[in-house]
């Protein structure tokens, strides 16, 4: 199939929104596990009640039929309940698929639009894909509007001026807007809120996806809500999380381990403070000397046994005193790099791209038309005459290219430049005395308007420069050969 | 190469029982639980009745009715066993089928699509602080674009709900306020703030734009008329509304279009599709209003974040395969500050600036290295200049023609598109 404005073929197309496919399968994938442990789970039920069922008929008394009657009863119950709950499954799975629909149609429509040549409809095309990408950029970067605890997936989808654009365009159904504010919720309640729930419910959810990348998310996490317990001075409920969920992990992360014990040594006796004040009269002691006088023991310097410490309540410590490591183990910076790692985890088990995709087409826009002339001052010289200057301003050497727009400028001046192996230039160039080449017809057009709307006052064969607004007779004219 | 889409819409298919992808195979596990519990409901009425038949049985009952009974019985936990048995063997099956379904979903189309990821051509990151640019730009595209499908109409309303939801400047919505009205306008089926507009801003300059909304703007109020129906008030539109300058300036449109319909509704024909015929024509009138209004107000038609992106997508393709080419054979660009291979663009999206390619050295001139015109009136760049004259020692001949120069006869020159 031709391209009409060098696009891609439509193979390029799907694979460069492989995403879009990818992330509804991950969904489907999610749904139909859970129906089919659902599925599971009651007809295991249904069998054991059916058997009951059979054992009261076996009876073959009155009884025995009333039994099997109550049993009947309850089993028609269940099913009841079993549908209610399989129902929202399927319609799940419709809704999914109807996405994956949506967008097979979408890309159909483009093909359609090639076929038929309708270059206006394809540039069209373009456009919605296009909102597309900036409907998922307001997405991922807005989060300065509320997003409050609590917040229903329903708010959450108003208040989001991606979803809000996506709708009024019609094309929600073309991104996954639910698994990026989900993604969102729980990166925000990580940074905003310090609250390390939503984290702690989507780890559960995806246990196996986790153990199956070796992931230390989980135990990042739990390591977090030990300092905070720490922070807030609940050492008890600091010690029931250190056993329950960080020793586990011991034998991978025992560094880790090893400095929250001392952490909770050092905040039992010295409260926080002692890592956000400089506090000289510490320092001045030496390493072995602040142990002494804290246990009365000498330091330990070979692997401690740790059942001991777990029975003792970590009486022990074993480990230099670090001022710094503890520093950064109560900064609010873990708060963004588990943020970090947690995005990066779930984008990955989706698919999802790092970085928000319209920064990418931009960038690489950008350099597409970047031409050495770009970002360049085009002199209009100021006239006497108002009129003049703002009609040429506005009308005649306007630059409408977009790398030199006020929103772009800064940001192309690093980028590279686009290579450029063949001249496109205007036709009939010609020369004036004053060294500048232009389009001869239009030179001429010009002088007609100007003339007509009385701008300039210009003789029969006379035409005006446009920068310097000098006149020049059409007979001055010096055909140039550039090509 | 295989076609992706194909394969893709194959593969939806088939997680549909139906042609028209309207019922998921999934479906079937609900529609068979519930007829599992209507047949469920069923028996339970007969087994009731079974029980109070038992009840009021006695010995005086004659055996035959005692027969009778227990066969019926029987038939209850029969049909019950079965009803059960064909339940769960149905849902497991179709449960495992469908499961069977995505698996193939992934082999077949979706590992097809994974060839690379977009990730990887991000080797010149947009600028941390280039946020508000953005979200300027944005602004401006979703002014452009977006007015038309807001839930406020009325001026004030309309900047402050972009100001509110999308954070827009009113400096950039103000651009596109009327335009984006006009659009709501002419979506609800009202011509007449259009109208008015093309009254009120007509000029002289560029009047044949207008006069040609103009007529596209009567084309489709005689549309809408045609769908209301009268015939009379329809004939007298189409012969008497025709705007006074469209006549004059797009005959051979009135031509081609006119009389024929006016025939068709004189004569009382049916209009085949007039619904489509008139949502094509609302297209073509938001397009063309557009187009004028943008030109009228010295706006860009296109957003040049969408100007961009195109061409980024234009250019993808290219820097997937200079990826793939670096990866293998370890080379890089030469020049850090210029792209290693030429993106082939369409006209819309190159004739922002003259480019010129000095023909000696093959590379763009630039306001360090400008072009230069030979005595020939033939251009080469500055260094080429410098270079073929031995620094303006010699003179030497034009690349392209037998003429000498020397490099005091020549000129520095400039490229001015306009
Ligand atoms: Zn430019
Ligand atoms: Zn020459």
């Amino acid at each position: 199939m031709k391209s009409l404005i060098n696009e891609p073929d439509m193979n390029f197309h799907l694979k460069l929104n492989d995403q879009s496919f990818h992330i509804p399968y991950e969904l489907l994938q999610k749904n139909i596990k859970q129906t089919n442990k659902l599925i599971e789970r009651e007809t295991q039920q249904i069998q054991e009640n059916f058997k009951k069922l059979n054992d009261s008929f076996e009876s073959n008394s009155l009884k025995g039929d009333q039994d099997a009657l109550q049993e009947l009863n309850s089993i028609i119950k269940g099913i009841d309940t079993f549908e209610k709950t399989l129902k929202k499954r399927v319609s799940k799975e419709l809704e999914i698929l109807d996405r994956i629909k949506a967008r097979v149609q979408f890309f159909e429509t483009q093909e359609q639009l090639t076929l038929k040549e309708d270059r206006d409809g394809l540039i069209n095309w373009y456009q919605q894909y296009t909102n597309v990408l900036i409907g998922d950029y307001l997405l991922r970067n807005n989060l300065s509007l509320s997003n409050k605890l609590g917040d229903t997936t329903s708010k959450l989808e108003e208040e989001n001026s991606g979803v809000t654009f996506l709708k009024q365009q019609h094309l929600e159904k073309l991104l996954d807007y639910d698994v990026l504010l989900t993604a969102n919720k729980i990166a925000n309640s990580l940074v905003e809120f310090h609250d390390l729930s939503p984290l702690l419910t989507w780890i559960n959810e995806n246990k196996n996806y986790l153990k199956k990348n070796r992931c230390t998310l989980e135990f990042e996490t739990r390591f977090q809500e030990h300092i905070e317990l720490l922070k807030k001075g609940l050492y008890r409920e600091a010690i029931d999380c250190y056993q329950t969920y960080l020793i586990p992990f011991i034998k991978d992360n025992f560094n880790d381990l090893k400095l929250a014990a001392g952490l909770l040594m050092f905040i039992q006796c010295f409260g926080t403070s002692v890592f956000t004040n400089e506090d000289n009269n510490l320092k001045k002691k030496s390493n072995d000397n602040v142990y002494e006088l804290l246990f009365h023991k000498k330091m330990l310097n070979e692997n401690p046994n740790v059942a001991l410490i777990n029975e003792n309540g970590m009486k022990f410590c074993y480990d230099a005193y670090d001022s710094s490591r503890y520093k950064e183990l109560l900064s609010v910076n873990r708060w963004h790099s588990l943020k970090n790692y947690f995005l990066k985890e779930y984008y990955s088990m989706y698919g999802i791209s790092t970085n928000d995709p319209l920064l990418i087409y931009l960038s690489l826009g950008i350099s597409t038309l970047k031409t050495k002339a770009c970002l360049h001052e085009n002199n209009n010289s100021i006239s006497t005459n108002q009129d003049l200057f703002s009609y040429v301003n506005n009308r005649v050497i306007n630059n409408k290219c977009p790398v030199c727009s006020d929103s772009f400028a800064k940001m192309s001046e690093s980028l590279p430049y686009a290579h450029h192996t063949e001249s496109k230039l205007f036709e009939n160039p010609i020369m004036l005395p004053n060294g500048n080449i232009y389009d001869s017809k239009k030179l001429k057009e010009l002088a007609v308007k100007l003339k007509e709307s009385n701008l300039c006052n210009l003789n029969e064969n006379e035409i005006m420069d446009p920068i310097d607004k000098r006149i020049y007779p059409a007979d001055e004219f010096i055909t140039m050969y550039p090509t | 190469m295989v076609a992706l889409l194909q394969v893709l819409k194959s593969d939806l298919s088939k997680f549909y029982d139906d042609e028209q992808m309207e019922e998921p195979c999934i479906q079937k596990c609900l529609d068979d639980t519930h007829e599992f519990k209507t047949n469920l409901r069923k028996l339970k009425a007969h087994l009731n009745k079974q029980i109070q038949e038992s009840q009021n049985a006695d010995s005086s009952t004659a055996p035959k009715e005692d027969a009778k009974l227990k066969r019926r019985r029987s038939l209850i936990i029969e049909k019950l066993n079965k009803s059960h048995k064909q339940w769960e063997h149905s849902l497991k099956k179709n449960s495992k089928h469908v499961l069977q379904q995505q698996n193939k979903f992934h082999k077949n189309s979706l590992s097809k699509l994974n060839e690379f990821s977009i990730d990887q051509v991000y080797l010149n990151k947009i600028p941390n602080d280039s946020k508000s640019d953005i979200k300027d730009a944005i602004g401006y595209h979703i002014s452009r674009y977006n007015i038309g499908n807001l839930p406020v109409s009325g001026k004030d309303e309309i900047m402050q709900y972009l100001k509110n939801v999308y954070g827009i400047d009113e400096i950039i919505s103000n651009k596109f306020v009327v335009m984006g009205q006009i659009i709501q306008d002419l979506k609800k089926n009202n011509l007449n703030t259009c109208f008015q507009w093309c009254q009120e801003n007509k000029t002289t300059i560029g009047s044949s734009q207008f006069s040609s909304l103009e007529f596209e703007l009567y084309f489709l109020n005689a549309l809408e008329l045609i769908k209301v129906g009268n015939t009379v008030e329809t004939a007298k539109y189409f012969i008497e509304g025709i705007p006074q300058d469209s006549l004059i300036a797009i005959k051979s449109d009135i031509i081609s279009k006119v009389p024929r319909l006016l025939t068709q509704v004189i004569l009382g024909q049916q209009i085949q599709d007039i619904d489509c015929l008139m949502e094509e024509q609302l297209t073509k009138c938001i397009n063309l209003f557009t187009k004028v209004f943008c030109e009228h107000n010295n706006l860009t038609k296109d957003s040049p974040i969408f100007l961009i992106t195109l061409s980024g997508l234009i250019s993808f393709q290219y820097f997937i395969k200079y990826r793939t080419i670096r990866a293998v054979a370890h080379v890089d660009w030469t020049t850090k500050d210029e792209l290693p291979f030429d993106v082939k663009l369409p006209d819309f999206l190159t004739h922002f600036h003259p480019i010129f390619i000095c023909p000696v050295l093959k590379e763009e001139t630039t306001e360090e290295n400008p072009p230069y015109s030979l005595v020939c009136h033939h251009i080469i760049s500055k260094k080429a200049l410098d270079k073929l004259s031995k620094n303006g020692t010699i003179t030497f001949k034009c690349p392209y023609c037998p003429v000498n120069s020397a490099r005091a006869k020549t000129n520095k020159v400039k490229f001015i598109g306009i």
